[in-house]
């Protein structure tokens, strides 16, 4: 049986108390007229080794939030800290390369770079790094990469030469290939089908359960959230509640019970 | 249609930037089109009027073989043929004048008879005073190069009207009184160089003995035919005389450069409908939503397709219109630049064939280019084109291409090998067509080995390569408009370069010292003399040009000093210099060397006798050796060279003494020279001075060429720029995701430099090598009779539009770059 542990929104975290923590983030597009704030000063906190799931409606700020606690965009007001360091500190090539070495995206559409192989994709990071790793180090941790992620037959195809499914697993092994802190998954099944998103999800749970491999994930799914530690809702640039789902079974790549998790967020009126 | 209209004006109107390149592709085309097609006409035009001018009144001129003339009875002869209205014998006479009686020295002097203003048909032009009165026999008008050079026989300066003369006729030395100053005759200044005007009565009276007829000039009858009465001529005087049509236009100007200036015309225009493709096709690519939202929302494939060409057409027309008027200003430009500098500027005739030619081709050459991207815009899937990303796709070529490519290649190395002109010409488009076909197949492994050859210089050089590897398509289709506009501009630099070459080994191979003096009319050996007395003069060797008959053929003969040519460069000849030296400066055994040009021309070889028709009848020569070229002839031919004994032996007092002195100064300054040599009337120049002015030459033949090579380069630059500029566009995903997984902003921007740089060096590359290779058979197809420039790399072309077009394609992106990259990198990855 999954418990759904309600909780009021985080209050302002310290540095030390998860290896993600923001506090009071804020930003505003200007884009529109009058400008428009998408987040209202979010603060949260997410553990090490913690599958963290953001829901909410469209336009209510999560894939912002999640963009500026990957380090792709900066907030106007607030400060994010990833392993106790405050990510926005650093000038533009410090930050790219913390991102590089520390931090792992995937998105929902065109995830791959189009001129490079399944493989190559994969390398990616690694050969960005400076200094690179050897070429045999990298290969590899690449050939590794693809097995874990059953990718092993695939190393030479370009990514319009494999399905929706292999080429989100090729995204998921690029964004593990420099063993990073956090892993962000900006709605990763949202162009998938069932099996094929039952497939990534499960992978991205035994990743963070097995692996350690701290996550936070962007969805509109509801059973797509429910693989998750902890789902974090938001509403207006605001998280307006936190629910903490509790492992059923011995699987660690299935899903918790969706239906509590439904009940709760029709409760909140989404 | 009708409905589509407001979207064709919206799309180009929200891309100004890419419809303006367009347009500009357009214009350069038509102008190029325009300013040839209208330049070369007045051109031809006043060639004719030149021609005309030279050829007076006759319509025949019957030309003497041999060296005395034809005789009253030929001359009579020639009167009596059917056809012919009217005849004017040329009456020459080579006789000794001098200003001063006391002086002992004279000038040889060609006294020429005028009848009504006009020598042999030619009207003579007076600059100062009158030609001598008909039945007069005291009265001369002088040229006025003689009338200088006579100071030098005892006048205080250059003679003028009414000073006296003293010319030695039947009857001793008379005094001729100066009626007029003339500059030649309507004929040309080679026609009767150095006259000195008599009327017809004095040349029929004290002048009688020895008078020459070497040309009868006719009119001929209202409706008889040069050819048919040419005929009747030769059969009345067999092999005594030649005919020649003085209105025929032997050579066109600018002859040997009209294919390749049309070939390098046609390109402008074919690049240009490259970039109209190119222009289109990136359009259909970028709008794939749009034309999938259209069609889905009703509009057909035809519909689809006449939107795309509605566009082209907007464009072509605009451009078009522009072009012609920029190709009016274009042909007037090229008129005066091309036109010889001692004739007037031709006009330029607005003739409305070649105007509405031109706008026709313009649309043409825009609508064809139009034609494939607008076929490919209504044949997209519509649910296909609402589906894919732009950028997504991996381009292919069909095989068909590779097929007609392969196929152009073996047209162009038939066209190539088989040397002829026309064949050359055929297979210089052949390969340049194949070259844009085969490229797809090429472009993309050659770009990635480019690219990582390149990658250990800049780490995103391989991905900037897949990049543009992964649009092989458009990638190609760019590198192949530049490679030919490039090869094109290379192919005609080494052309330059070549003929440069060759005019600066003629110049160098012909002369032993560094001055040379040149005089308006013989002068004696005295006066050489006195020049080698000056102050600085080291040596000198004189040379005298004459006009003589040689196997049959008029030709130039310049009579040399051999010894002067032991043991130098001079005198390029094939086979042993020592042997021909001496073999010129043996008087008992006549010999001469003749030029490549003439040996080629008329089956002349080492050991050929010739012989020269001469006062005492003929004198056999042999020839000792071809040279690789020789002085000029003043004929447009290069002259055959005998020894000067040899010459003054046989030819009589017409080799004696010399037009031109050839002088050693070796450092020493000019100032004493020249004031010698104008104190004789003659002119001092350096040979660096020839030499500079047959490079000027050489340059303003083909700085038409270039121009239009260049403006080819120009035109294929836009489609780079174009294709460049939206490659950034739909790379800006991409480029977020390289960014989101670690690629610094710096990196980015590197990357998209590197791209530029990479395509626009491939395309050089490639342009240069396809250059190269068209450079052979042209240089082989411009060699000439004594004409054959050699093949050299052109690394200074190379290597400037090398940095010329990578600079130009980094500098056209540095802007789209730094804008993409300034974007954040989640409005990166969400651009569609």
């Amino acid at each position: 049986m999954t418990d759904i542990v309600a909780a009021p929104p985080p209050s302002s975290p310290s540095a030390g108390s998860g290896v993600v923590v923001a506090d009071a983030l804020r930003k505003t597009f200007h884009i529109s007229r009058p400008p428009r704030e998408v987040l209202h000063g979010v603060s949260l906190s997410v553990a090490r080794g913690e599958f963290v799931a953001l829901m909410g409606p469209s336009g209510c700020g999560k894939s912002t939030l999640l963009h500026i606690l990957g380090g792709l965009e900066p907030p106007d007001t607030g400060t994010v800290w990833v392993e106790g360091q405050d990510l926005y500190a650093r000038n533009d090539e410090a930050l790219t390369a913390y991102r590089r070495d520390h931090m792992g995206f995937v998105f929902q559409l065109f995830n791959l770079i189009p001129t490079l192989t399944a493989a190559q994709n994969v390398a990616l990071p690694l050969r960005l790094r400076r200094p690179a790793p050897s070429r045999s180090d990298i290969q590899d941790r690449v050939n590794a990469l693809m097995v874990a992620l059953d990718l092993h037959n695939m190393q030479g195809h370009g990514p319009e030469e494999i399905s929706g499914g292999e080429q989100q697993r090729v995204a998921i092994a690029r964004a593990l290939a420099a063993q990073p802190t956090v892993l962000l998954a900006d709605e990763p099944t949202g162009n998938l089908d069932f099996h094929t998103s039952r497939e990534v999800m499960g992978l991205l749970a035994r990743l963070c359960r097995e692996e350690q491999q701290t996550t936070l994930l962007v969805t509109h799914d509801a059973r797509t959230a429910a693989y998750a530690d902890r789902v974090l809702v938001m509403r207006d640039g605001e998280v307006v509640a936190e629910l903490t789902l509790e492992p059923e079974g011995g699987d660690p790549t299935a899903p918790r019970n969706v239906a509590p998790l439904i009940t709760r967020l029709t409760e909140l009126g989404l | 249609m009708g409905g589509l209209w407001p979207i064709v004006f919206r799309s180009l109107r929200v891309r100004p930037l890419r419809a303006l390149l367009t347009v500009i592709a357009v214009v350069l085309g038509v102008a190029a089109v325009t300013g040839v097609d209208l330049a070369l006409p007045a051109l031809d035009d006043q060639a004719r009027t030149v021609q005309m001018q030279r050829a007076g009144d006759s319509q025949l001129d019957v030309r003497a073989v041999r060296a005395p003339g034809l005789d009253d009875a030929q001359v009579a002869r020639l009167q009596l043929i059917p056809g012919v209205h009217r005849i004017a014998p040329l009456l020459q006479k080579r006789v000794l004048g001098r200003a001063d009686p006391r002086t002992i020295s004279g000038l040889t002097v060609t006294v020429v008879g005028v009848q009504d203003g006009s020598a042999a048909l030619r009207l003579v032009h007076v600059l100062d005073g009158r030609l001598p009165k008909p039945g007069s026999t005291n009265e001369v008008t002088l040229d006025e190069g003689l009338a200088a050079a006579l100071q030098t026989t005892g006048a205080p300066r250059a003679l003028i009207a009414g000073d006296d003369v003293r010319l030695i006729t039947g009857t001793g030395s008379d005094v001729f009184h100066v009626v007029g100053i003339s500059a030649g005759t309507s004929g040309g200044t080679a026609f009767t160089r150095s006259a000195a005007f008599v009327s017809d009565a004095a040349m029929r009276g004290p002048f009688a003995q020895g008078v020459r007829t070497p040309l009868v000039a006719l009119r001929l009858d209202a409706g008889a035919g040069v050819a048919a009465v040419a005929a009747r001529v030769r059969a009345v005087l067999g092999g005594d005389a030649i005919t020649v049509d003085p209105r025929a236009v032997a050579v066109q100007p600018l002859e040997q450069l009209r294919p390749l200036l049309v070939m390098v015309t046609l390109l402008s225009v074919l690049i240009g409908a490259g970039v109209v493709a190119n222009t289109l096709g990136l359009s259909v690519v970028e709008r794939r939503r749009e034309i999938g939202l259209l069609r889905a929302a009703g509009a057909g494939r035809r519909q689809v397709f006449a939107l795309f060409l509605a566009e082209a057409a907007v464009l072509a027309v605009t451009g078009a219109i522009a072009g012609v008027l920029l190709g009016i200003l274009v042909a007037g430009l090229l008129v005066r630049q091309l036109a010889p500098s001692d004739l007037a500027v031709p006009a330029v005739h607005l003739d409305a064939l070649p105007i509405l030619g031109a706008v026709a081709l313009g649309i043409v050459m825009a609508m064809a280019g139009a034609f494939l991207p607008a076929r490919a815009a209504a044949r997209m899937n519509p649910l296909a084109a609402l589906r894919t990303g732009a950028a997504g796709e991996r381009e292919r070529t069909p095989r068909s291409v590779a097929v007609i490519g392969v196929a152009l290649l073996v047209v162009a190395a038939i066209g190539l090998i088989s040397g002829a002109v026309g064949a050359v010409t055929t297979g210089v488009l052949a390969l340049l067509l194949a070259t844009v076909f085969c490229l797809p197949f090429v472009v993309p492994a050659l770009l990635r080995a480019i690219g990582s050859a390149a990658s250990a210089a800049t780490g995103t050089a391989g991905l900037a390569a897949a990049n543009l590897a992964r649009r092989r398509n458009r990638t190609s289709l760019t590198v192949a408009g530049l490679a030919v506009a490039v090869s094109v501009a290379v192919a005609v630099s080494t052309l330059t370069s070549g003929a440069l070459a060759a005019g600066r080994d003629w110049v160098n191979h012909l002369f032993i010292g560094d001055v040379l003096v040149r005089s308006p009319v013989a002068q004696p050996d005295a006066v050489a003399d006195t020049v080698a007395k000056a102050s600085g003069v080291r040596s000198l060797t004189p040379i005298r040009f004459v006009t003589g008959t040689v196997g049959g053929q008029t030709v130039g003969i310049a009579a040399i000093d051999p010894g002067a040519y032991s043991g130098t460069s001079a005198l390029d000849v094939s086979g042993d210099h020592g042997a021909a030296v001496r073999a010129l400066s043996n008087t008992a055994q006549p010999a001469m060397v003749v030029p490549r040009q003439l040996a080629d021309l008329l089956g002349w070889n080492e050991g050929t006798h010739l012989e020269i028709a001469t006062d005492a009848g003929t004198v056999g020569f042999v020839v000792t050796a071809v040279a690789a070229h020789t002085f000029p002839g003043g004929d447009g031919r290069e002259s055959v060279v005998v020894g000067r004994a040899t010459a003054q032996h046989t030819l009589g007092d017409v080799a004696i003494g010399f037009d031109l002195l050839d002088v050693s100064l070796g450092g020493a300054t000019l100032a004493a020279l020249r004031d010698v040599a104008a104190s004789y009337g003659m002119q001092t120049l350096t040979v660096a001075t020839v030499e500079n002015a047959a490079q000027a030459a050489v340059d303003h033949s083909v700085a038409l060429l270039s121009v239009f090579a260049w403006m080819a380069v120009v035109v294929a630059m836009l489609a780079v720029v174009n294709t460049l500029v939206v490659n950034v566009r739909q790379g800006a995903r991409d480029v977020g995701l390289l960014r989101a997984v670690g690629l610094s902003r710096r990196g980015a921007h590197r990357m998209v430099l590197t791209e530029a740089a990479l395509l626009a060096f491939t395309g050089t590359v490639i342009g240069a090598g396809v250059g190269c290779l068209l450079a052979l058979p042209l240089l082989h197809a411009s060699s000439g009779p004594g004409f054959s420039p050699a093949f050299a790399f052109p690394l200074g072309a190379v290597v400037a539009s090398l940095a010329a077009v990578v600079a130009g394609a980094v500098l056209a992106v540095l802007v789209p770059a730094r804008r993409l990259t300034g974007q954040g990198i989640v409005a990166q990855i969400r651009h569609a």
